[in-house]
């Protein structure tokens, strides 16, 4: 266990984000309409709300401060589970923490393989790695119905030893940062989000997220700047697809390079 | 700080090489005698290095390559072309991606930019890239990755002297559909159109084929590939393809010596512990060759050094007599 020493930092925070739930302060009344869909934001959902997303995670507000989350089809090739907790909440203002687990270690052996999906060698031996996350992140009533979020956060992955043969560096665009804390100390990063509704049923998001990746092999310090934009119609309160487009701009080892990723997304909450 | 160009010359020393990419020996999954697809620094270094001590033992004025990479995962980010310039008494280069992606999705490649380079000690002007034409024998995901083959020209400038065009070719390998018939054609063609501007061309590269006359087309010892996508080694029906060129122009070594003798002149073969069993490089120019000054750099007798650890194929090299 490599970076076990970095891993207290951020485990004290997930302590305090799992362990605050119970202290949440209860404040004034936040509008309903934006607390009711999940989202980048400080909101969790409404206690007993599910949301399944297709290509999102999927959402379930297990109190009114506790808000789960998991992708129910990425959990078999990347198990993973997140948590986000409500901590303080106003009627201008929302703050909550957010925590996430995962084992990257089976998705890393599954795309080490030969022919098509191979993103590493299948000569590739990935190390035994946990995946901790964590996040603050603050919400600001700015305007009726309009959200700007502000995020800090750090991600560390504790791991068995590995040499560089046994596991090269991922730098598929958009995962790059993603799995950049297995190859370093630990991964800083922030955001700064807007959303909120543009006509009665039509909704946007505008996120730029910034990670710093210090000392990976071969790419020497690294940053990635990511940039989402998704336009989202919402039915009713049950249904939403959204049109999409995340860009990304990271400096590679063999350079810095911009890539984008059109999606196309529905999601339905109960 | 780059060598300084040297003066007026008579004889323009040629040498043509598929460096692989600086893997040096190394038995790549592709091959079909192991499994790496990555190299690290080190083993890319050191295997440059030998590349490296073959060019400058040779001192060519000008060097033509094939599957040199430019910062590819494969070879642990490494500008290939600006290291052979730091390591050579070439001065000067100019360079055309053959396959580049920033990420292939498959079999962990990752990022890849590899293609053709020109380098020489006097300087090259009017670089340019020619698109050959893509196999169509493959779907649209796979030519989206897939090598787009291209033809590199630059125009060499001699001090004092008239100017001489360079054509540098990397064939297709592998397709069934005819596309290196018409990569080598399409070679020709911008020979002959340069040749006639009046001035001297020389191009050169590796056409993945077999020169008119060779008694062995197939069933070669080191062809061991199951795999249909890297079968590259049945020329029975290539057996005329090279004729037109060497019709036209010079080549390294003259058809006649070549076809008296196949193996003497040999440049490439996959298999480390083999030896070099059939030829597959060329320099063909509308010069006057130096006669007796062609050779493929086979081995120490051959070349003065060993070239087998080097690459996968040995260099080609020819003096140009200059008018």
């Amino acid at each position: 266990m490599r970076v076990l020493g970095s891993v207290l930092p951020l485990a004290v925070v997930l302590g305090f984000v799992l362990g605050s739930a119970g202290s949440a302060h209860s404040q004034e009344q936040e509008p309903r309409t934006a607390r009711l869909w999940s989202g980048n934001h400080a909101l969790t959902l409404p206690r007993g709300r599910l949301e399944v997303g297709l290509l999102q995670s999927s959402h379930y507000g297990l109190t009114d401060r506790v808000e789960l989350s998991l992708h129910p089809l990425l959990f078999f090739a990347l198990p993973h589970v997140e948590a986000k907790v409500s901590y303080e909440r106003s009627a201008r203002h929302a703050l909550s923490m957010r925590g996430r687990l995962a084992y990257p270690s089976l998705f890393l052996g599954l795309v080490s393989r030969e022919g098509s999906g191979g993103l590493l060698p299948k000569t590739s031996s990935p190390p035994q790695a946990l995946l901790v996350e964590g996040d603050v992140l603050g919400t600001l009533f700015w305007q009726p119905q309009q959200l700007v979020t502000a995020t800090v956060g750090l991600a560390v992955a504790p791991h068995t030893a590995f040499t560089p043969a046994e596991l090269p560096l991922l730098d598929f665009p958009f995962l790059y940062p993603r799995f950049a804390p297995l190859y370093t100390v630990l991964v800083p990063r922030a955001s700064l989000g807007f959303e909120g509704r543009l006509t009665s049923r039509l909704f946007y998001e505008l996120q730029l997220l910034g990670y710093l990746m210090p000392a990976l092999p071969d790419a020497g310090t690294a940053y990635a700047l990511e940039q989402a934009l998704a336009l989202e119609y919402r039915f009713n309160d049950n249904v939403a697809a959204s049109l999409g487009l995340r860009a990304s701009e990271a400096a590679y080892a063999y350079g810095s390079r911009v890539h984008f990723l059109p999606y196309l997304d529905v999601r339905v909450g109960f | 700080m780059p060598e300084p160009a040297p003066g007026a010359i008579s004889t323009l020393r040629v040498m043509n090489y598929n460096i692989k990419f600086g893997g040096g020996r190394i038995d790549f999954f592709f091959d079909c005698f192991g499994e790496r697809v990555l190299m690290s620094k080190d083993e890319v270094l050191e295997n440059l290095q030998k590349v490296a001590e073959k060019i400058r033992q040779y001192d060519p004025d000008l060097l033509v390559v094939q599957e040199v990479d430019v910062r590819s995962k494969r070879g642990a980010y490494l500008d290939q072309m600006q290291w052979l310039l730091d390591n050579t008494a070439l001065n000067y280069g100019v360079y055309a991606s053959q396959w580049k992606a920033d990420f292939v999705p498959s079999d962990g490649i990752g990022a890849v930019d590899s293609g053709n380079g020109i380098l020489s000690k006097y300087p090259l002007s009017e670089g340019k890239r020619i698109a050959l034409a893509l196999r169509t024998d493959q779907s649209g995901i796979e030519r989206y990755f897939y090598l787009k083959r291209n033809l590199l020209r630059a125009q060499l400038e001699l001090p004092g002297q008239q100017s001489i065009w360079v054509v540098a070719v990397h064939a297709e390998a592998y397709s069934q559909d005819g596309t290196k018939r018409q990569h080598i054609d399409r070679f020709k063609q911008e020979l002959d159109q340069l040749a006639h501007s009046g001035g001297i061309v020389v191009g050169a590269g590796d056409l993945n084929t077999l020169p008119p006359g060779t008694h062995k087309k197939s069933g070669f010892p080191d062809s061991v590939c199951q795999n249909e996508d890297f079968i590259a080694d049945d020329y029975r029906d290539e057996a005329d393809w090279l004729v037109p060129l060497y019709d036209t122009y010079e080549a390294e070594v003259p058809l006649a010596e070549y076809q008296a003798d196949n193996a003497r002149y040999f440049s490439h073969t996959v298999d480390k512990n083999g030896f070099w069993n059939r030829k597959l490089d060329y320099v063909f120019t509308n010069a006057r060759v130096l006669p007796g000054s062609g050779l493929v750099h086979q081995d120490l007798a051959r070349g003065g050094m060993e070239t087998m650890p080097l690459s996968d194929h040995a260099p080609v090299t020819a003096e140009l007599e200059l008018p």
